[in-house]
């Protein structure tokens, strides 16, 4: 609704650019300096974060995951002591997982 | 699976939502350089060239890992997003062998989404489709003049690949259009 006439549309312009303008800054990659063919980097789609990645997930026991189903694949990583298993069903969602194990920071790709 | 610790400094990962050859680029928040998720290796900006260090990660079902991890713990439902995580959005996509537009033409017998083990020795690029080692366990190739032995365990799905004094060799289990994006001059093993 429109209570305040041709202000308010200048309002929403100046809101507008001020949303747009880091988000367009936000979407330039430096090619610059590049080892592989920048002509053949292409959008995947989704924008910059588009997928969000994870980081520091919440983790339950395996006695506390009911939500598990037998047959479901996992990507199970054993690393500093710590047994980790990361549904694909959820990975599908971030690609990336900026987890820990322990003190250790590991990047889970999927 | 990687180490975020690039010299000497943890670093954090976001999604580009860049691709080069089908492959998905990623981005480190502190200096935004593009890295190649499956090279693990940044190939833009200030950090180009470093090398993400690999661990070991294995694909298999929540049965098999619980059994040979009782004290396993598991990624939650509650992630702070709200996705549908009831089921898995790829399943189709895994299931299906082609249907991905892949950059390079395909050779005889040859699908874009056969997973394939891929190893490089002395870099000479070599993939191993997936099905071949679940149907024999073992393979023992020769790449090069390295004598190659590829075992899968099909009691927990772990993959050791290792060469002639039994050392452990880098690996990834990949889709082949993935691997041959990466690796183009690749050959893909077939038993004699």
């Amino acid at each position: 609704m429109n209570m305040h006439g041709k202000p308010c549309r200048k309002a929403l312009l100046i809101l507008l650019l001020l949303v747009c303008l880091p988000l367009l800054a936000e979407s330039a990659w430096d090619f610059s300096n590049s080892s592989i063919a920048v002509d053949e980097i292409m959008s995947g789609g989704p924008p910059r974060d588009g997928i969000p990645a994870l980081t520091a997930p919440k983790s339950v026991s395996a006695s506390k995951a009911s939500f598990m189903r037998d047959d479901e694949q996992v990507l199970g990583v054993f690393l500093n002591g710590i047994a980790m298993a990361y549904p694909t069903r959820i990975l599908s969602w971030h690609e990336l997982v900026n987890d820990y194990f322990r003190d250790l920071p590991v990047l889970v790709s999927w | 699976m990687y180490s975020r610790q690039i010299k000497g400094k943890e670093r954090f990962f976001g999604v580009s939502g860049l691709l080069y050859r089908s492959n998905l680029l990623m981005y480190d928040r502190g200096t935004e350089s593009l890295w190649s998720q499956v090279k693990g290796e940044a190939v833009t900006g200030k950090l180009l060239g470093s090398e993400l260090e690999v661990f070991p990660s294995t694909l298999t079902s929540w049965k098999k890992w619980r059994k040979q991890q009782p004290a396993t713990r598991v990624l939650a439902l509650d992630t702070g997003y709200s996705r549908d995580y009831s089921s898995d959005p790829y399943l189709d996509y895994y299931a299906q062998l082609s249907g991905f537009r892949s950059f390079f033409k395909l050779g005889p017998g040859e699908k874009e989404k056969e997973l394939v083990v891929g190893v490089v020795v002395d870099g000479r690029a070599q993939a191993y489709p997936l099905a071949l080692l679940r149907r024999q366990g073992e393979i023992r190739p020769e790449l090069g003049d390295a004598k190659l032995r590829l075992h899968l365990d099909p009691q927990t799905d772990r993959l050791l690949v290792t060469d002639d004094d039994g050392s452990p060799l880098p690996h990834m289990l990949v889709y082949w259009f993935v691997w041959k994006g990466i690796h183009p001059e690749t050959g893909r093993y077939l038993p004699d």
